[in-house]
């Protein structure tokens, strides 16, 4: 990709993905242009990158149409995730390094942050960055890339979920929802760490699959989506 | 910019000339071979080169020429053990789904597999036996699910018809006769199971037909 083109490509995409640009909201290519100061034809270029990923459509005469988000993919994506992850988790625990702990616990570190900043699109990045590195161990190049691509695809439906919590919940009822949703979150995390140090492969795959259901559950209970 | 139709069919020509191997894994090729062969201007080439390219099929290796991308054993065993995995989830859910429309496709799809291999074509003995396996997972109504599986296909295709091709050129008719009733009898079993519903017979097969493909992915 050409420099300019990435830039574009890289701001677009981030703008999308933590719903900046909210699913189904038109974008004008003029209105791109003027916001990054890049000239049309890597915009242009770069629009039709993310057409090809699906994140975006471009409709002619009106401008750019950001896709809209469904459960039922969310539901998909962590239905696939939960077979798959269990066979990541058997095949990396063996491979952990004193360096792996060490970064996966930075990971862990770092997502705490995030979850006492609320910031959402953070939170998913990092709690996706230890997956990824859990299959990166397998030393299976194809399942690290269907998970990468499981990632982009469930990036804004996660965003968008939790954002809105973060936006809306103004009772005190909706805020000790919200802060059990991510102490569950952490908490899962935590576990499934601890095991992996331990190298204790049935409580990690448990931890695992415990994560992924739990997360699951969280768009089959709401239909905002 | 080019003219579309021009890049698409540069794109077409070139992308099946790579898949069944006829330009072969590592192969070098060069630009301007293409130009001349093809009859075409230089801009739609290199606009079909670098699409290409990004779909990691060949390297534009600058002042050398092209590069038809290495096959790697370890990816194919790879694509294969997760085949392994998501293909049993895939059936099982068509089962559940399938409508008689849908069994009437799977067994068109089927004789049209039988007669690639009368036909002794083995680029499209994979990609027939692919078409069942991707419809069924159509019917799962898994979307993610065929999308993976469709991804896969693309990224094994050049491998399964590298590897089913060596092996079919070092056998002897009666060998190869045997590899080719295997392939197109484990597929009529999968169908014939799904026609049943027949969970446990469909996935028995599939787990067949993917050992079977996978007994050719050796290194030589």
């Amino acid at each position: 990709m050409k420099k300019n083109v990435k830039v574009a490509y890289d701001a677009i995409k981030k703008k999308i993905l933590s719903c900046k640009y909210q699913p189904g909201q038109l974008v004008s290519e003029k209105d791109i242009v003027q916001k990054l100061n890049i000239s049309r034809t890597p915009v242009r270029e770069a629009v039709n990158i993310l057409k090809g990923e699906g994140i975006l459509d471009i409709i002619p005469n009106r401008g750019i149409q950001i896709s809209s988000l469904s459960t039922r993919k969310m539901k998909e994506i962590y239905d696939i995730r939960m077979i798959i992850e269990p066979f990541l988790v058997r095949q990396a625990i063996n491979m952990i390094k004193p360096d792996d702990i060490e970064y996966l616990t930075k990971l862990h570190e770092k997502l705490i942050a995030c979850v006492n900043n609320k910031e959402a699109s953070e939170i998913f990045e990092t709690g996706m960055d230890i997956h990824l590195h859990i299959a990166h161990l397998s030393d299976n190049e194809v399942l690290f890339d269907i998970i990468k691509m499981l990632r982009d695809e469930s990036h804004r439906g996660y965003v968008y979920y939790l954002q809105s919590f973060f936006d809306y919940a103004s009772d005190e009822e909706d805020k000790a929802i919200m802060e059990d949703i991510l102490n569950t979150v952490l908490d899962r995390h935590n576990k499934l760490l601890k095991s992996l140090i331990e190298k204790d492969e049935e409580s990690a795959v448990n931890f695992m699959i415990d994560e992924l259901t739990y997360a699951r559950k969280l768009f089959t209970k709401n239909n905002f989506l | 910019m080019a003219k579309k139709s021009n890049i698409n069919k540069v794109y077409d020509i070139l992308k099946s000339r790579i898949l069944t191997c006829e330009y072969k894994p590592g192969q070098l090729i060069f630009e301007k071979e293409i130009v001349d062969e093809l009859e075409v201007s230089r801009t739609p080439v290199r606009e079909a080169l670098n699409i290409l390219n990004g779909e990691g099929l060949l390297h534009i290796i600058p002042k050398k020429g092209i590069q038809i991308t290495s096959l790697s054993v370890k990816k194919m065993k790879q694509i294969y053990e997760i085949r392994k995995i998501l293909e049993p989830i895939s059936v099982s859910q068509a089962i559940k789904y399938a409508k008689n429309s849908d069994i009437e496709y799977l067994s068109r799809l089927d004789e049209i597999l039988n007669s690639s291999v009368d036909k002794k074509s083995i680029a499209n003995i994979f990609k027939y036996g692919m078409d069942i396996h991707l419809y069924i997972a159509s019917i799962s109504g898994n979307e993610t699910l065929f999308n993976i599986l469709r991804w896969l296909r693309e990224e094994s295709y050049r491998g399964y018809v590298f590897y089913l091709k060596q092996y079919l050129d070092r056998s002897s008719d009666a060998e190869r006769r045997i590899v080719e009733d295997r392939i197109v009898s484990n597929h009529k079993k999968i169908v014939q199971a799904l026609k049943e519903r027949n969970e446990e017979d469909a996935n028995k097969y599939i787990i067949d037909d993917l050992d079977t493909m996978n007994q050719f992915i050796i290194d030589f």
